[in-house]
């Protein structure tokens, strides 16, 4: 029953991986399907390695790196990728910044000039440090009018407290306004460096062409990091409630949640499999199958371990009427609980090994995809053959093993729960939890003053 | 196409040319095959011809509700076990509702194709529809509206935008319908609708991937022959009349940032004005170049300015070119709305550069062919464009158009759409506690 037939086993192109001398990882995936080409270049520093109280910084990099090279305005630069019709992007994640430019495979040499450019000689200047920061300024502002990111903002920080991923990535009003004009540049030129960092070359571009234009481009880029900072994880909390009022609102938003485990954790992908049966499988898990398909309390429930290189959250993510909080702040208790103490039924867990195994290869449908599958066994540190080995792994995860990990991984006692809503029309504070805590987020995160 | 003046700025090939088999079953079920081996994984839709124009009055959102209902079984197949034995196969499962169309969707490994074709053919021919099932559902609907409608900064002000818009024609509803509609909609409502509107004749099935095209033919034949076709269903007739005088409107909502929306008429998808309005859009919002972008977002004057014309995929009947612009926090969303109208007023004065012509045909075009490596989307371009411009080959036409476009086309919709008599303004303004 747990043999992987051959046409279900993932096909994915040749690719290949070189490195350059001053450390840089270089993947080429050829593939002449559609005239298209993708350049991402990942680099192994993100929103953690934000100094304390500068939250936001390594995010205002990411939006300052095509604001201007040392050859060009911004202005110039917005025109030159325009005129291709690329897709830039610069994003910033809790362990890594990705910088990445997608167009027609025929401007392949513009295009890998043009991110050679932004992202080797950004200047920074000082006039576009200031326009974005306050763009950034408002947008927390605004932020605050979105349900769902209070409630991710609130439970991060919850969670976390000064753990560099507890704030949010791109920072708070306090820490952004503090930034000093600096600081970007100090950290581009502290953090940006080739030792550990990774361009992939996937589409339409012969891979020896590819491999000695990245060459020709990123061979002068020197710098060696700094040494890894460690932060160690935040200590299990007892049960605690984070209440944040919407006034008028008639939904709210719910985290339910407590401390995961690391990418590298071996027992990672197995946990993935776990977490399928209770909140990850779409339509087919237990919290969805209890609170939308049978009570109708709403319309999407999904958990999930976050990947990151320490310790990610694992997080239930939900939404309901602001009368149904109650009902299913237990509900998601009951069912995480039960969970945990039984595991998986025989069926649940053939389903869910089935689901991840048979859907595997759809993660590897186009060149650009297989190049961020393989990104992420590089930002990991993780074998190549992690991924060849797969499907194999969880078909070999039995139910004892299954129960075991639900055992082990899910802890009601020490979870964080957050709801944002209209606190007055919510009535009281649902029962059994240990710690209610009342939140303003506005004075948390956004420039605003004052209460609600 | 119009008398041009300058030679045309786009490129000289197509990029991207969608070749399909197209087939006709007796009972008119038209199917459209993409064989494509690069992976081997395949898309298989289902797009009825339905969506919330072909809706009334009182049961605003049934198509919506309609598509939920699809999930909850079949006498062969329990409540909520169609997603369950797809996904089981590895595959993703959904549907997703436009004011023109339905569409269900399987993307999965391709030796799943069969079981996706037999599956979606026993819903479509045998649903079960009871009392409870509409019950949850209807909540679950409910909740969907207030998530992406009620507790949004912008969603009520937009439903305003549209019903002003359209006071005769069912674009002025939501798709997701309102909610006093959803809340009195009957179970024989349902029924009707689904005797109505998902008959084999109203459908189109495509295949995009590793098939074998004559194999699936007959795996799709085989499932789907025996269904009987319907009487075809009632045209929309209802017109908007031309919109003489600019209309107004405000919605007042606890935010912390004001907007500005407007909507103009502009016409169908097949008309040879939805070029030149779809390259204007994208010059005025598409990248760090565009006029727009660097006017209000780069200075810092909004929060954030968008332009589009119709919805993603445009729309059967005439429809609108949208302009949103956010304000910053404690700004004027009026000031806003004033300076909105001197940039327009600009741009239609001084007309605009074939440079930024030429860019923006070729930001569509790249941005096109980068979406189509999915199986999937290739199916979507197929499929939607057969219910929507009764041809699937439509995505290649609009390229072609895209090529020949010219600066002058772009000024003379700027000066024949983007007008105020022709356009609806809402205002979102913050309330205060």
């Amino acid at each position: 029953m747990n043999i992987l037939p051959e046409s279900a086993r993932v096909r994915r192109p040749a690719h290949r991986r070189e490195h350059l001398d001053n450390g840089l990882t270089i993947l080429i995936i050829e593939d002449q399907r559609l005239p298209a080409i993708s350049l991402t270049l990942l680099l192994p520093a993100g929103g953690a390695t934000d100094p304390p109280g500068q939250a936001g910084t390594a995010s205002l990099v990411a939006g300052l790196l095509n604001k201007g090279s040392r050859r060009r305005d911004a202005d110039s630069l917005a025109v030159a990728i325009d005129d291709m019709g690329a897709s830039y992007s610069a994003r910033t994640g809790r362990d890594s910044l990705v910088v990445s430019l997608a167009g027609l495979s025929e401007d392949f040499m513009d295009l890998i000039a043009l991110l050679g450019e932004i992202t080797l000689e950004p200047a920074f200047p000082a006039d576009e440090f200031h326009l974005l920061r306050q763009r950034r300024l408002h947008a927390l502002t605004r932020a605050m009018d979105q349900a769902a990111t209070v409630a991710d903002w609130t439970f991060s920080h919850g969670l976390y407290g000064e753990h560099p991923y507890g704030p949010p990535l791109s920072g708070t009003a306090a820490s952004m306004t503090n930034l000093a004009e600096t600081a970007p540049e100090a950290w581009h030129r502290r953090l940006f460096v080739p030792a550990g960092s990774c361009l992939a070359i996937a589409g339409a571009v012969p891979a020896e062409q590819a491999l000695k234009a990245a060459a020709d481009i990123f061979d002068s880029w020197q710098g060696t990091s700094p040494p890894p900072v460690s932060h160690p994880d935040p200590v299990p909390a007892a049960r605690r409630i984070l209440l944040v009022d919407r006034p008028d609102s008639p939904q709210a938003q719910i985290r339910w949640g407590h401390l995961g485990i690391s990418r590298r954790d071996p027992r990672h992908d197995a946990a993935e499999l776990v977490n399928d049966v209770l909140g990850g499988g779409g339509f087919s898990s237990r919290l969805m199958q209890t609170i939308r398909s049978e009570k109708g309390l709403t319309y999407g429930i999904h958990s999930g371990f976050s990947a990151r290189l320490h310790a990610g959250p694992f997080q239930i993510s939900t939404f309901t009427p602001t009368a149904s909080v109650g009902e299913v702040l237990r509900d998601i208790d009951d069912l995480v609980g039960a969970f945990r103490e039984g595991g998986p039924t025989a069926m649940e867990l053939d389903d869910a090994r089935r689901r991840l195994v048979g859907g595997y290869p759809l993660q590897f449908e186009t060149a650009t995809q297989v190049a961020g599958q393989l990104l992420e066994m590089e930002l990991y540190g993780l074998p190549e053959d992690t991924l060849e080995s797969y499907q194999d792994r969880i078909l070999a995860v039995d139910l004892g093993q299954a129960a075991d990990l639900a055992h082990d991984l899910l802890h009601p006692e020490s979870a964080l729960a957050v709801v944002v809503g209209d606190l007055s029309a919510m009535g009281s504070a649902p029962a059994d939890w240990g710690t209610t805590e009342t939140v303003d987020m506005g004075l948390l995160f956004s420039a605003r003053t004052g209460s609600c | 196409m119009n008398a041009k003046t300058s030679p045309p700025v786009g490129r000289p090939a197509t990029l991207l040319t969608l070749d399909a088999r197209q087939e006709t079953l007796t009972n008119g079920l038209r199917i459209l095959l993409l064989e494509d081996h690069g992976a081997p994984v395949v898309s298989y839709q289902v797009h009825f011809a339905a969506g919330s124009r072909n809706e009334r009055p009182g049961i605003t959102g049934i198509s919506h509700l309609f598509e939920h209902m699809m999930f909850k079984g079949t006498p062969d197949c329990g409540p909520e076990e169609f997603a369950r034995i797809i996904q089981a196969e590895g595959g993703q499962v959904n549907a997703f509702t436009t004011e023109d169309s339905t569409c269900y969707y399987e993307n999965l490994p391709a030796h799943g194709l069969e079981l996706a074709i037999r599956m979606e053919a026993d819903r479509q021919a045998h649903l079960l529809l009871t009392e409870e099932n509409l019950a949850s559902e209807r909540e679950v609907v409910r909740n969907e509206r207030l998530l992406r409608t009620v507790n949004t900064p912008y969603g009520e002000a937009r439903e305003l935008l549209m019903a002003l818009t359209f006071p005769r024609h069912a674009y002025g509803w939501p798709v997701v319908g309102w909610d006093s509609d959803l809340v009195a909609m009957s179970l024989v409502d349902c029924q009707s609708y689904f005797s109505t509107y998902y008959a084999p004749n109203n459908a189109t099935v495509v295949v995009a991937g590793d098939m074998d095209p004559d194999d699936t033919l007959a795996m799709i034949t085989a499932a789907y022959d025996n269904m009987q076709p319907a009487p075809p269903p009632p045209p929309v007739v209802t017109r908007e009349e031309p919109q003489r005088g600019e209309r107004r409107g405000e919605f007042h909502k606890r935010v912390e940032a004001g907007a500005v929306m407007a909507a103009f008429h502009v016409p169908e998808l097949t008309h040879p004005d939805t070029v030149p309005l779809l390259v204007l859009a994208s010059l005025l919002t598409d990248g760090h170049s565009a006029r727009f972008h660097r006017h209000f977002v780069k200075s810092g004057r909004a929060g954030s300015v968008s332009a589009s014309v119709g919805s993603s995929f445009l729309n059967t009947d005439p429809s609108i070119f949208r302009l949103d612009a956010v304000a910053n926090p404690g700004e004027s969303a009026a000031d806003l709305e004033v300076q909105l109208w001197a940039e327009l007023d600009r741009l239609q004065e001084n007309g605009v550069g074939a440079d930024e012509v030429r860019r923006a045909v070729r930001q569509i075009r790249a941005g096109l062919v980068l979406q189509a490596r999915t199986q999937f989307y290739r199916g979507l371009l197929a499929g939607l464009y057969q219910v929507r411009a009764n041809d699937w080959r439509f995505s290649n036409q609009l390229d072609e158009a895209m090529l020949a476009v010219t600066p002058e086309d772009l000024n003379r919709v700027a000066r024949t759409y983007l007008v105020p008599s022709n356009r609806t303004v809402v205002t979102l303004i913050p309330e205060t506690s």
